[in-house]
């Protein structure tokens, strides 16, 4: 599946004209949730400009999905602001509402209607119309590669095939900001891929994507930015590359060695770039910057320093890593 | 109004294709509409057909003939069979062809005449409503023509004349042969009671419409379940577009069914309703009330399981205070007076009034109650079902 859509001919003026003058699509500030006692989302902000994916990575009840159902509008918030295409969005803001996609993380389809059924129904409620609306019903059905199942009911379909039907709807009505929330989750490893592969092809168009998830490798596969976020609050926002150089860890190269390690290892800790290089065992460790970049240097200072190389390995340091040094928790917690 | 349209279309097309909607909605009603006429006989009027015997021949005989038992034809009580011989009476009786027969047998008038006991009989069982109102009547022409032969007697006695049974006996048939002086007519108001198949139609198409609307507005917590609600949220409509598109659907369906149930009643078991514009505007307004009620209950209802719990709870209540399981009228005055709160009694009472004739004005004060009932509980629900679609 390669979800891809085409922009209306007919965009309004206002949308064009908001992003012809470099606005992003979404801001969202200082969002406040509270039920009772508990604060669920606490002063989240951020923005996501058109052709940007944004991750709003956290672990289960961070307060990702409490933040999307307030920035879609289908939840009252106790603060903030949000503005979609430059209007602001509210319980019954409609215009506001049709430039937002929304893809629930639960299943949201009807099991006893088909999948041309489903996507009739709310691509009406996306004020589509006649020929507009069985063009796009006929689109959708064929980028989701159910073409040939849509006059089928969709109890009757797999996991995946309704998984897509879910991401179809939100497409329906080329939506300017798509919010995906945690898509993935309960979905087998290849639709997994499908659907990954498909929203990167949605960013290229210039679709503006909120994904939040769990998985800390979708975030850092799909994610031009990401915002980490863990009891109601964002800890911290940038790119990848960003966020673990907030946290200041650095990368680590595990050479496997034999022959002179020791003159090896006082030659590697002489290059530039290497903090700290360590001999034990047979085994020479690196503490460095770009790793990968340096990687050619290293086996070439090592190899001259005659040691004798068997393996090597690099470990960059993760989101997982980021996310435990700011909230001393691991993600999956 | 569009999009509520679209919700509704769409809610609707599911329904159809749910069996148990039909059910509850549509079959049950009727079922047990066709049991309750079919089991209870209508109470409003009695037929019979009576064999009638006459070996006698004579003038009061046929007086008993073309009095009395003409007349219970004649107001539409019973079918008069002329037979021969009481065997034949018998065998009639036996086989069911007459409901019982009447026998006057030879020598009856003569024995009028002469003041000789003079007997009728009456074959029927025992228990045969028709044997005793035969018995009642009889017993009436022999209490007539007692007074007869005491009157000639007596006045034969006042005029000092010697005792004559012949001049008296022709005196008392010549008395019993003559009009009566005083005729008792019935006097009635016009019928405001429905027949028994329209009453039962009615009580359970109230009854069931409770179940019918609860289809509706049941849906709006199914899809907050399904989380559909929240797409359906996300798209660029009002919220109270899509209550109002599930009270459409509950207005649809309980319309349906009721309308349905009407007319079948009326083509298949013969129920009489009345005016029809006024029995639309019954329709709609009990349909409104019901879902009214509904509304309200989905309103405080946190499961779709405990709404629809909560809605047979309440359809059965009202139908027992309302007069679905029994007419009213043979009810205690106090629950006659409790059913008023109810939409079922309001309905069924709209539906007696039209017994009588009439339209739409002959409805008004029923037409009126539902309507309010609908309103009130209706609005309420509808502040209240507010917070499950935006909470």
């Amino acid at each position: 599946m390669t979800l891809t859509t085409r922009k209306p001919a007919g965009e309004p003026p206002a949308a064009r004209e908001q992003e012809a003058s470099g606005q992003p699509v979404l801001v969202c500030r200082d969002l406040r949730k509270r039920y009772g006692e508990r604060t669920a989302v606490d002063g989240v902000g951020f923005e996501i400009a058109a052709g940007e994916t944004y991750g709003l990575l956290g672990p289960n009840g961070a307060g990702k999905t409490t933040s999307i159902s307030m920035i879609c509008g289908l939840l009252r918030r106790d603060g903030g602001e949000v503005i979609v295409a430059g209007r602001p969005v509210d319980i019954g803001a409609t215009d506001a509402k049709a430039a937002i996609g929304y893809v629930p993380q639960d299943l949201a389809i009807y099991p006893d209607l088909t999948a041309r059924e489903n996507l009739r129904f709310f691509g009406r409620l996306q004020r589509l119309r006649g020929k507009e609306l069985d063009r796009r019903v006929d689109e959708v059905l064929a980028v989701i590669d159910l073409a040939d199942r849509a006059g089928d009911r969709t109890d009757g379909f797999s996991g995946g095939m309704k998984r897509r039907l879910n991401i179809g709807i939100g497409l329906l009505h080329h939506p300017r900001l798509l919010v995906l929330d945690e898509p993935t989750v309960g979905v087998d490893p290849q639709s997994r891929n499908a659907i990954l592969s498909s929203v990167a092809e949605l960013e290229k168009e210039g679709m503006a994507i909120l994904y939040t998830t769990h998985y800390m490798e979708e975030a850092e596969r799909l994610c031009d930015r990401i915002g980490i976020i863990d009891e109601g609050k964002i800890r911290a926002e940038g790119t990848r590359r960003e966020l673990i150089a907030l946290v200041g860890q650095k990368d680590r190269v595990e050479l496997a060695a034999g022959g002179a390690t020791g003159p090896a290892t006082a030659a590697l800790q002489a290059l530039e770039g290497v903090e700290e290089a360590t001999a034990s065992d047979g085994r020479i460790e690196l503490v460095v910057m770009e790793a990968r970049h340096m990687l050619p240097r290293i086996l070439e200072t090592a190899a001259a320093a005659g040691a004798v190389i068997r393996s090597v390995e690099v470990v960059e340091p993760d989101l997982e890593a980021v996310f435990l040094h700011l909230t001393g928790k691991a993600l999956r917690d | 109004m569009s999009a509520a349209l679209v919700i509704a279309v769409k809610d609707l097309r599911q329904k159809l294709r749910d069996r148990s909607v039909l059910l509850m909605a549509v079959l049950a009603p009727l079922g047990l509409a066709f049991l309750f006429s079919t089991m209870i006989p209508n109470q409003e009027t009695f037929h019979t057909t009576y064999a009638v015997v006459d070996l006698d021949g004579g003038e009061i005989a046929k007086g008993l003939v073309d009095g009395p038992l003409a007349g219970l034809a004649t107001a539409g009580v019973a079918d008069l069979t002329p037979l021969t011989t009481e065997a034949d009476a018998r065998a009639a009786v036996d086989a069911g062809d007459v409901s019982a027969a009447i026998v006057i047998p030879a020598g009856f008038t003569e024995a009028v005449r002469t003041g000789a006991p003079a007997q009728l009989l009456v074959i029927g069982g025992p228990s045969s409503l028709s044997a005793e109102v035969a018995r009642s009547v009889l017993a009436g022409f022999g209490s007539q023509v007692t007074a007869v032969q005491v009157a000639v007697g007596t006045a034969l006695a006042a005029a000092g004349e010697a005792p004559d049974p012949a001049l008296a006996g022709e005196l008392a048939a010549a008395a019993l042969a003559a009009p009566a002086p005083i005729v008792l007519t019935a006097g009635e108001t016009a019928d405001r009671t429905a027949s028994s198949k329209t009453y039962y139609g009615a009580s359970m198409a109230v009854l069931f419409v409770f179940f019918a609307a609860q289809f509706g507005v049941l849906s709006l917590l199914a899809e907050r379940r399904n989380g559909t609600l929240a797409r359906m949220l996300a798209a660029p409509i009002a919220p109270a577009t899509i209550l109002l598109g599930k009270v459409l659907v509950s207005m649809v369906v309980a319309s349906i069914s009721m309308t349905v149930i009407v007319l079948a009643t009326t083509f298949l078991m013969g129920a009489d309703w009345g005016d029809p514009l006024a029995v639309a505007a019954l329709v709609l307004a009990v349909a409104l009330a019901a879902s009214g009620i509904a509304t309200l209950i989905v309103g405080f209802a946190r499961t779709e399981e405990q709404a629809g719990s909560f809605i047979a709870v309440v359809a059965l209540t009202l139908a027992v205070f309302g007069g679905s399981f029994f007419p009213m009228s043979q009810a205690p005055e106090g629950m006659a007076a409790l059913s008023l709160v109810t939409p079922h009694a309001w309905f069924i009472r709209g539906i007696n009034d039209l017994a009588a004739g009439g339209g739409i004005a002959v409805v008004a004060p029923s037409l009126a109650v539902l309507v309010a009932i609908g309103m009130v509980t209706g609005g309420i629900g509808l502040l209240r079902a507010r917070q499950v679609v935006t909470p």
